[in-house]
C-alpha cells in the first residue's frame, strides 16, 4: 500500500506523516510513505487544502491532521 | 481556473456555492459569485458536487475556511442542498433580499455589481469555520 502525504512540508504535514506511519505500523500492513511536496503534483490530485492524504493515488483526507485512529479507518 | 492548494496551517480556502438556478435573480446570484471568483476573492465551488456527494468535492468543502452560500430566491435551494449534506456553518444570502423580485428583475451589469459588493461584504465579515 502506498500512502501519499500531500503538503509543502509544514508542521501539520509532518504530523500527518507521523500519524500515518503510526497507523500503518499498528495495522501491521506493508506500506510505503511517499511525500508529495511539489505544488504542481499536489494540484493534480484535486485537493484545495493541505495537508492531504491519499492511498494508492486516491485522496482520502483533505486539509486536516487526522489521528492515527482516524487514519486506520482510511487505510482499512 | 487553476486551483492552488492552500496550506492547512493557515486555514483552507474560502468557498462560495450558488443555486445558479433558472430565474433572473438566480442568474444575478451566479454572475455575482463568478465576479468574486474571477477576482480570486473566494472560490466558486460546485453545488452539484455536494448534491451528488462527489467525494473529493465534499472533502475539499469540509476543509473550507469560510463558506458563502447564495440563493436567487427564497426557495433557498442552495442552502437546503448544503444542509442536507451536513454543512451548516456558512453565511447565507438571498439576492431577493436586495429588494428585487424574482421574475421581474432583468440581469444587468449594475445589478450584478451590486450583488457582488454585498457578497464581498458578507465574506469579509464571515467567521472562520470551527473545523477548518
Amino acid at each position: 500500500m502506498k500512502i501519499q502525504i500531500l503538503g509543502t512540508g509544514c508542521a501539520k504535514c509532518k504530523q500527518l506523516t507521523e500519524n500515518a506511519e503510526a497507523a500503518a505500523r499498528e495495522m501491521g500492513i506493508a506500506y510505503e510513505i511517499e511525500k508529495v511536496s511539489d505544488i504542481v503534483e499536489i494540484v493534480k490530485y484535486g485537493v484545495m487544502a493541505t495537508p492531504a492524504l491519499a492511498v494508492d493515488g486516491k485522496v482520502k483526507l483533505v486539509g486536516k491532521v487526522a489521528t492515527p485512529a482516524e487514519i486506520r479507518v482510511l487505510l482499512s | 481556473m487553476k486551483i492552488t492548494p492552500k496550506c492547512g496551517c493557515n486555514g483552507g480556502p474560502d468557498l462560495m456555492f450558488c443555486c445558479s438556478g433558472a430565474a433572473d435573480t438566480a442568474e444575478i446570484a451566479d454572475q455575482a459569485v463568478r465576479t468574486l471568483h474571477r477576482a480570486k476573492e473566494a472560490k466558486m465551488f460546485c453545488l452539484a458536487g455536494i448534491a451528488g456527494e462527489v467525494e473529493l468535492i465534499v472533502m475539499n468543502t469540509q476543509a473550507a475556511n469560510r463558506m458563502l452560500v447564495v440563493d436567487g430566491c427564497d426557495s433557498d435551494c442552495a442552502k437546503k442542498t448544503m444542509e442536507k449534506n451536513g454543512f451548516g456553518d456558512f453565511v447565507h444570502f438571498r439576492v431577493t433580499d436586495l429588494g428585487w423580485e424574482k421574475g421581474k428583475t432583468p440581469v444587468s451589469g449594475e445589478r450584478v455589481a451590486e450583488a457582488a459588493a454585498r457578497l464581498r461584504q458578507l465574506l469579509s465579515g464571515a467567521p472562520a469555520r470551527a473545523d477548518a
